[in-house]
């Protein structure tokens, strides 16, 4: 029951997911469909474990006077209060946009373009020429660049040309390849998922 | 400088996350948490929505069946206490087993079928020859492992068929840095996206410095 409960039930529920893509049958189709649906209400319930969670831990931090409690504080103060609106106005409500536009949106775009600036710091280390691999990095990352912005037209009109041919023909060729590659691997992991030969999903769970 | 209070709250969060590229400080710190929190109580609600939406109001029309997704979603909660913990791998099972039949008919259709009937489309200018060789090429990295020249009693076939897929190898090589190359200059052009609006909402909207 401890393992091979878990197991079925993974094993179940993936078959009839993909059983229902290959046969064209209705009722099996309402079933996967009834199957996928309820995973969304059991990752919700995944989702209020993971902020109890949160929750607990900054609260026994503040409670004990942790290492930072005071930006355990923080959270709770912006958290609680933001989860109450949501819970009982709405997502819709304008108080809950209000916050959503002027704090969370603001700042989920500041943290990926964050990224920039590492990505010009791993620009310095990986544009170095050290052998034709290098070269072809640097070579097709600066033409894409270029040819993306007003710069690259004034140098040349030619390398907003190049640029898409790269894009559209060269780029289009190692997508394709690696995403095929990619999918083959997917679908090998999910069928190990399936028949219960990747049993990590069940390492926490009590022996 | 604007009066606005909204456009104050935005731009004290963007110089807040921004000062981290300083260096790590208090003013950071306290973004970094007020934004986690909030991005929690977002996927809370949603999760609330979906629970609503999906379960209680199916329940409220007569559907029993919706007990179960509930019942596995509550079992969840087990693993604080360590001698039901095992019970939590129920919903765990489910999520995963349905998550890896989703993801493999979704990988089937788009990351296969389409990606190979898109490749097989019949050759008609240069461009479209180019991709289809590059493509061949590029695959030959993932799917042969070119070793050492066959050595021994080997007849020239095994020879020959070594020399071509080697050299495919080698230009699929090639094929895929000039596509690291430009997914890398393409995502940096993106995220130049992204933070041109912020220096705008700074500038312009905040300290109104430029126009």
């Amino acid at each position: 029951m401890k393992k091979e409960g878990p197991i079925l039930i993974g094993f179940l529920t993936g078959s009839i997911v993909i059983t229902s893509y290959f046969l064209k049958s209705t009722g099996l189709k309402s079933i996967s469909d009834t199957v996928v649906r309820w995973r969304l209400i059991i990752a919700a319930f995944a989702l209020a474990l993971g902020a109890l969670n949160m929750v607990r831990l900054h609260g026994k931090n503040i409670h004990h006077k942790g290492r930072n409690w005071q930006y355990s504080v923080v959270f709770l103060v912006f958290f609680l209060p933001y989860l109450a609106i949501g819970l009982i106005r709405g997502s819709n409500s304008a108080q809950y946009q209000y916050v959503w536009k002027s704090l969370y949106q603001p700042a989920s775009a500041t943290m990926y373009s964050m990224t920039l600036f590492y990505m010009t710091n791993a620009v310095w280390r990986a544009f170095r020429i050290r052998n034709l691999h290098a070269g072809i990095l640097m070579f097709t990352g600066a033409a894409v660049m270029l040819g993306q912005i007003g710069i690259g037209t004034a140098i040349s009109p030619l390398i907003p040309r190049f640029s898409s041919w790269l894009l559209d023909t060269v780029n289009t060729a190692g997508i394709r390849a690696i995403t095929i590659g990619g999918s083959l691997g997917i679908v090998s992991l999910g069928l190990r998922v399936i028949l219960g030969l990747e049993r990590s999903y069940m390492s926490d769970g009590g022996n | 400088m604007t009066t606005d209070v909204r456009i104050w709250l935005m731009a004290l969060m963007t110089l807040g996350l921004y000062s981290y590229l300083f260096r790590e400080n208090p003013f950071f710190r306290f973004c970094e948490h007020a934004y986690t929190g909030l991005s929690l109580a977002h996927l809370v609600v949603m999760g609330w929505t979906n629970v609503k939406t999906m379960a209680l109001t199916r329940l409220a029309n007569g559907e029993w069946a919706t007990v179960i997704p509930i019942v596995l979603g509550v079992l969840l909660f087990a693993r604080w206490f360590p001698k039901a913990a095992w019970l939590s791998r129920y919903p765990i099972a489910y999520l995963v087993g349905t998550a890896s039949g989703v993801t493999i008919t979704g990988v089937i259709e788009a990351g296969i079928i389409a990606q190979v009937r898109a490749a097989m489309k019949p050759v008609t200018n240069i461009s479209s020859l180019v991709t289809l060789l590059f493509t061949v090429a590029a695959l030959s990295v993932f799917f042969f492992i070119v070793g050492n020249k066959p050595e021994g009693q080997v007849g020239s076939v095994q020879i020959a068929a070594w020399r071509v897929v080697s050299a495919s190898s080698y230009l699929g090589r090639l094929v895929l840095m000039v596509t690291f190359g430009a997914v890398f200059g393409s995502t940096v052009m993106a995220r130049l996206g992204l933070f041109i609006p912020r220096l705008e909402l700074l500038f312009r909207d905040w300290i109104h410095l430029i126009r």
